[in-house]
């Protein structure tokens, strides 16, 4: 139990450095604009590769943050971390330009430790979603004049969630979690207006808070055969905005105006269901299929330019390993390859911003009977179309995560 | 597990650190399905409101120039300017065997003439009789000495502010002979021995002149009293001179300009106290400016404040006064200054600081002056006086004041339309940016 503590300490601290990596985007996406940014590509451990799915994954060792039940499958006297970044590299077009950007950080911290034979919990924190755009010489009319003003606006920051996960076996096949999520964080917004002989700066930074509660089932019908259930209830997330505006006057820089802890309105997240199947073949395949459904027509909340739509998101994902046993070490390699495609919850002009991706990933064990493991997944995909004057953005993800198991470094001990 | 706090710190530290990108994509791509946040609007119907006033003193004992002359004005009346001051020199020594042989003003020109400078002018030269002495510390343009009312000498000269360096007039020999021998003898050794002797110039220009006003240098070198003289030497005699001239670092002012406009039913009569302003709409919608003689356009914006009537939070970008002067007003000879100064006057028109923007001292500018088809305006950047009349949380009665440059050592005029002018209405245009709806 001392051991615990000091790992939870550990874990604190690698949260407070993980604060720090925040400070960097995720993203380079200029749909992150609209409502709380794009969801977030990061995922922990191997789902990020099985197409971001696996509901229906028994978490036996590792950790799967999607569905708390899972957690009830949670090998006994295990404690595991995992620490994971990301890189995506992303190009951006519309029907005449087309640019590539660059973002990375860390991005996520967890672990999870079994509290008894049939329960186990866990703690997480990733981001929930990403703000990075950069929107450059945008150009309007001044009203009342023949003149034209230019303006650049520009957007980081992120949503984070910090997750409780518990997951309790309530018979051998079925398993049932509960889920905490602490949504938190901040959204800058920095536009510079520019005439020809002035210009206004408004920085506006929106800090939104928010619990949300999830269940989680998962049900094995055989050998084979499991189904995992999450329903995520809605939740409305509090917002207060700072603001600083500056502006340049006849060459005379002036302020404006300072205002702090402005009430904003609520945002309002929608009621969740993700539904998956596991099918394995034999010890060393298997095939998950996840469908979603987020129900944000109901949320009846409107963006500048964009509706909210309900979204819906499937996915298909297979694992394989040569055997998990194995004495050879690349016996215990792990393969996988996945499929994901997103409806998109925005809708600009009549168009859904969908999205697809494929993943590939490969899981190098470290150690011998350790579910210690480096999982590198890398994802390719697409957003949103060039059609009309949308923007499409295709984007590369390196994930690379670091899932390590407390027996790894208790060996020595041990001997 | 000291190993594992190892392994997370350098995570910690290594990723914290290394995975840094550029804050921000810099592309040009997204822009077009968002617009800004931002509205920028111009209004341009505000009430400007002009008037004149006229100060009533100006400072000219502190001016470079001797002003001289008289027209008569189209607006303004009989102009009249006529310099007083007091000669001196450094040393009095004049070489006891020296014999007086003449006695001349040499008056330099400046440079600066206003209306026509082709007719002839008759000045006439008058030695005071008070010393030039302010009751204050200065002159002003009201002040006046006492002089003695026949002219020693009249000359009528058609000025060459250009071709020329200098107006040359031959004083009496009476005049110049008494003072010389005194000198000669030692009887005049400083100032105050000379002043007894002789207290100085005024400049009159004839009644009846309706010529041209001109500037005359006060510099040693430029103008001065000369007395010729001669030493007998062994072979042949050898001419010498002894100057007197302005003294520029005397401790009180040694010269000023007593200037004035003379009208004859015209509103600006009314004017006969700094507090009094006359609305241009009561003088044919036009509004004065008049160097010398201290009358200047005050502007205020009564209806500023409408802007607030636009829904949402914003804020002044700029704000741009425009000024037209009827074009009957300027011509050649009565040229437009091509900038126009710019002070804040409080409640009783009395000058409380000059308005100054990042770039220095706000100054209204001439545009078109010197276009083919356009007619000159005057652009006058005032977004620091009105952002602070948005902001003020108390309004405060005060105003704008414009006037020309070199207000205290020229007689230049500028007419300005005024806000019901069928012409060219007063205009202030005012960038205005909403960035909360």
């Amino acid at each position: 139990m001392r051991n615990r503590i000091r790992t939870f300490l550990a874990v604190l601290l690698g949260v407070h450095a993980w604060g720090y990596g925040q400070t960097n985007n995720l993203t380079g996406s200029p749909y992150s604009l609209f409502g709380l940014g794009v969801e977030t590509n990061s995922n922990i451990g191997k789902n990020s590769s099985l197409g971001n799915g696996g509901y229906a994954l028994r978490g036996t060792n590792f950790i799967n943050d999607l569905n708390p039940a899972s957690f009830g499958a949670f090998n006994e006297k295990t404690f595991l971390y995992d620490i994971g970044f990301l890189v995506e590299t992303s190009t951006i077009s519309n029907r005449s330009n087309e640019e590539r950007r660059i973002a990375g950080s860390i991005s996520n911290l967890a672990f999870a430790s079994s509290l008894s034979p049939r329960s186990a919990f866990g703690i997480s924190v990733l981001p929930y979603s990403d703000v990075g755009y950069s929107l450059l010489g945008i150009e309007a009319n001044i009203e009342g004049s023949l003149d034209e003003f230019r303006s650049n606006i520009r957007g980081s920051g992120a949503l984070n969630e910090l997750k409780l996960n518990y997951g309790y076996s309530v018979l051998d096949n079925v398993r049932a979690g509960v889920q905490l999520a602490y949504l938190f964080g901040s959204i800058t917004e920095d536009e510079d207006i520019f005439t020809r002989t002035s210009s206004l700066s408004i920085s506006e930074r929106n800090t939104y808070n928010g619990f949300r509660l999830g269940l989680g089932l998962q049900y094995d019908l055989n050998e084979k055969i499991g189904f995992g259930l999450k329903v995520d209830f809605p939740t409305s997330l509090s917002g207060s905005r700072d603001r600083e505006v500056l502006k340049t006057l006849d060459l005379v820089n002036a302020f404006v105006e300072e205002e702090n802890d402005e009430d904003l309105s609520n945002f309002d997240l929608p009621l969740e269901i993700h539904q998956g199947l596991l099918y394995s073949f034999k010890n060393n395949l298997s095939l998950n299929l996840d469908y979603s459904l987020r129900f944000w027509d109901a949320t009846n909340q409107v963006d500048n330019i964009g509706t909210f739509v309900d979204q819906y998101s499937v996915s298909l994902g297979a694992e394989y390993v040569v055997d998990d046993a194995g004495f050879k070490w690349w016996q215990r390699v792990h393969f996988r390859a996945g499929f994901e495609y997103d409806s998109g919850y925005l809708q600009i002009n009549d168009r859904n911003i969908d999205s697809y991706r494929a993943t590939a990933g490969i899981g190098l064990p470290i150690g011998i009977r350790s579910p210690s493991m480096i999982n590198i997944s890398f994802a390719r995909g697409n957003r949103g179309n060039t059609q009309g004057f949308l923007v499409a953005e295709s984007f590369n993800t390196v994930n690379i995560n670091i899932t390590l198991r407390d027996l790894w470094f208790l060996r020595r001990k041990v001997d | 597990m000291k190993k594992v706090l190892l392994v997370f710190g350098i995570f910690a530290s290594v990723l914290g650190c290394s995975v840094d990108t550029s804050d921000f994509p810099t592309l040009e791509v997204g822009q077009e399905f968002v617009n800004t946040n931002v509205r920028i609007l111009v209004v341009d119907t505000f009430t400007v409101k002009l008037s004149t006033i006229k100060f009533d003193s100006i400072n000219t004992s502190s001016s470079n120039r001797l002003l001289f002359g008289r027209y008569t004005d189209e607006f303004m009346g009989d102009v009249i300017s006529q310099p007083y001051f007091e000669l001196s020199s450094t040393n009095y020594n004049i070489p006891n065997d020296a014999e007086f042989d003449s006695i001349s003003l040499i008056l330099g020109y400046d440079g600066y003439f206003y209306n026509d400078t082709t007719l002839v002018s008759q000045l006439n030269v008058h030695e005071l009789n008070e010393r030039v002495r302010p009751e204050e510390d200065v002159f002003y343009n009201t002040s006046t000495l006492g002089f003695d009312t026949v002219p020693l000498v009249t000359r009528r000269f058609r000025p060459e502010p250009f071709d020329e360096d200098s107006l040359h007039i031959t004083m009496p020999r009476e005049f110049g002979e008494p003072i010389f021998d005194l000198i000669r003898e030692n009887e005049i050794d400083d100032l105050t021995d000379l002043r007894d002797a002789f207290k100085g110039f005024t400049l009159r220009p004839d009644k009846s002149d309706n010529t041209s006003i001109i500037g005359f240098s006060r510099d040693r070198e430029e103008t001065y009293l000369r007395f010729y003289y001669s030493v007998p030497q062994e072979f042949e005699e050898e001419s010498e001179f002894f100057d007197l001239s302005i003294n520029p670092f005397s401790e009180d002012p040694s010269a000023f300009n007593h200037i004035v406009s003379q009208l004859s039913q015209s509103p600006l009569e009314e004017l006969t106290d700094q507090e009094i302003e006359l609305p241009s709409t009561a003088s044919s919608d036009l509004s004065f400016i008049q160097s010398g003689t201290g009358y200047a356009t005050k502007v205020s914006f009564p209806s500023i404040r409408n802007i607030f009537e636009i829904p949402g939070t914003g804020t002044a970008l700029t704000a741009t006064l425009e000024l037209k002067p009827p074009r009957s007003s300027y011509n050649e000879l009565q040229p437009l200054r091509d900038s126009l100064n710019i002070d804040v006057v409080d409640v009783n028109n009395v000058i409380t600081e000059t308005l100054v923007n990042g770039a220095g001292q706000v100054l209204g500018r001439i545009i078109g002056e010197n276009e083919e088809f356009s007619d000159a305006t005057y652009q006058l950047p005032v977004g620091i006086y009105i952002d602070r009349k948005l902001l003020e949380p108390r309004i405060v009665e005060d105003a704008l004041v414009l006037y020309t440059p070199d207000y205290n050592s020229s007689i230049n005029r500028v007419v300005l339309q005024g806000e019901e002018n069928e012409d060219f209405e007063a205009t202030l245009t005012l960038t205005y940016a909403i960035y909360e709806e």
